[in-house]
């Protein structure tokens, strides 16, 4: 089957993103598919290139650029929600004129269209809220 | 796209804790532009979204209820309200800026049982 | 016929009370998170999940149960599933609600 899942929580102050990641993992094992990751709201802190948790605790944005790399999933960021939250891309820092970017690789900004979208091509779409 | 899905966006979220109410409004258009048989539902604390006469000016918010007559403009006219979230506060259809059908939770259980796709706000 | 998630304790969020209100018509309830806490025996909220369980299957995630101490104190009838088992009831149920 193919999943979509929507991830509307900010790592370390929510525990969905990381529900997200070992659901990810275990459907992606038992061979099934993900149309796409879709992250939103404060789930938009997921794709910062420069989280840097204690050594002994769990790097989520890590973990997700290496899930996303390894099954090469399409992971989208909503743009609107990001670009309020600080979390912006080279590309769009320049458009904004703004100092730094700290986009991680492997993730997409785009549009919540690009959720609707999901959900219609997809067998399932899960919410993981925050 | 030319396959059309049921699509319901449930909104459950006050009107100014975080941006669900915009984001969900949103949603809900996008839905409609991409041919799809969009409803909307409000309960719990989502139904003051609805309320007439927000001004949050002085909370340096924008005013997410003056969106809400884009649903009619998209041809969204499944807008559901749960009745035990309305009684819960106090609130009749009279209090609400724009028309809604009033549904019990089994009807609402319905509406959710007969969807493709639930986006959750 | 519906899967409904539940992510947050009863003692701090009214998504379980929404979601028993809307689901008694179909479906079955998976509890993860903090949600897992409703699944304790003898709470002021237990009779919620004791009352759910007489018309529709309840699972509890079990990495949440464990991971917080709660293994020993289930109402009986709940039933626990792991990651896996959490994927394949998203298949065995046309769609997911998640209370939130």
């Amino acid at each position: 089957m193919k999943y979509t899942l929507a991830i509307y929580g900010a790592p370390y102050s929510s525990q969905a993103p990381q529900t997200a990641l070992s659901f990810a993992k275990s459907l992606l094992e038992s061979g099934h598919s993900i149309y796409r990751l879709f992250f939103y709201m404060d789930g938009v802190h997921n794709a910062s290139a420069i989280a840097v948790p204690p050594q002994d605790e769990v790097n989520i944005p890590a973990e997700w650029s290496a899930l996303i790399r390894k099954y090469d999933l399409d992971a989208v960021v909503c743009i609107a929600a990001a670009l309020r939250r600080g979390i912006i891309d080279k590309t769009e820092a320049e458009r904004y004129e703004v100092s730094a970017h700290n986009f991680a690789e492997g993730f997409t900004l785009s549009g919540l269209g690009q959720l609707v979208d999901a959900g219609i091509a997809s067998d399932r779409l899960i919410t993981f809220g925050p | 796209m030319s396959n059309t899905k049921s699509l319901l966006i449930v909104n459950r979220h006050a009107p100014y804790d975080g941006m669900y109410a915009k984001e969900a409004m949103d949603a809900a258009l996008i839905g409609a532009a991409f041919n799809q048989k969009v409803s909307v539902m409000f309960m719990d604390d989502g139904v003051y979204q609805l309320l007439r006469e927000q001004a949050p000016a002085d909370i340096r918010q924008k005013n997410t209820s003056l969106t809400l007559p884009m649903l009619d403009m998209y041809d969204i006219n499944n807008v559901y309200v749960e009745r035990a979230s309305l009684q819960a506060r106090n609130l009749t259809e009279e209090n609400l800026l724009i028309p809604v059908q009033v549904i019990d939770s089994v009807q609402a259980s319905e509406l959710l049982g007969q969807q493709d796709i639930i986006l959750n706000f | 016929m519906i899967l409904h998630t539940v992510n947050k304790s009863p003692a701090r969020s009214n998504c379980l009370k929404s979601c028993l209100r809307i689901a008694p018509h179909g479906g079955a309830l998976m509890l993860i998170e903090d949600g897992v806490y409703a699944s304790v025996n003898n709470t002021k909220h237990s009779q919620l999940i004791v009352d759910a369980l007489t018309r529709m299957q309840v699972f509890v995630l079990e990495p949440d149960i464990k991971a917080r101490g709660l293994s020993g104190l289930l109402i009986p009838g709940v039933s626990l599933v792991g990651y896996p088992g959490f994927v394949e009831l998203t298949q065995t149920y046309d769609t997911v609600q998640s209370w939130y």
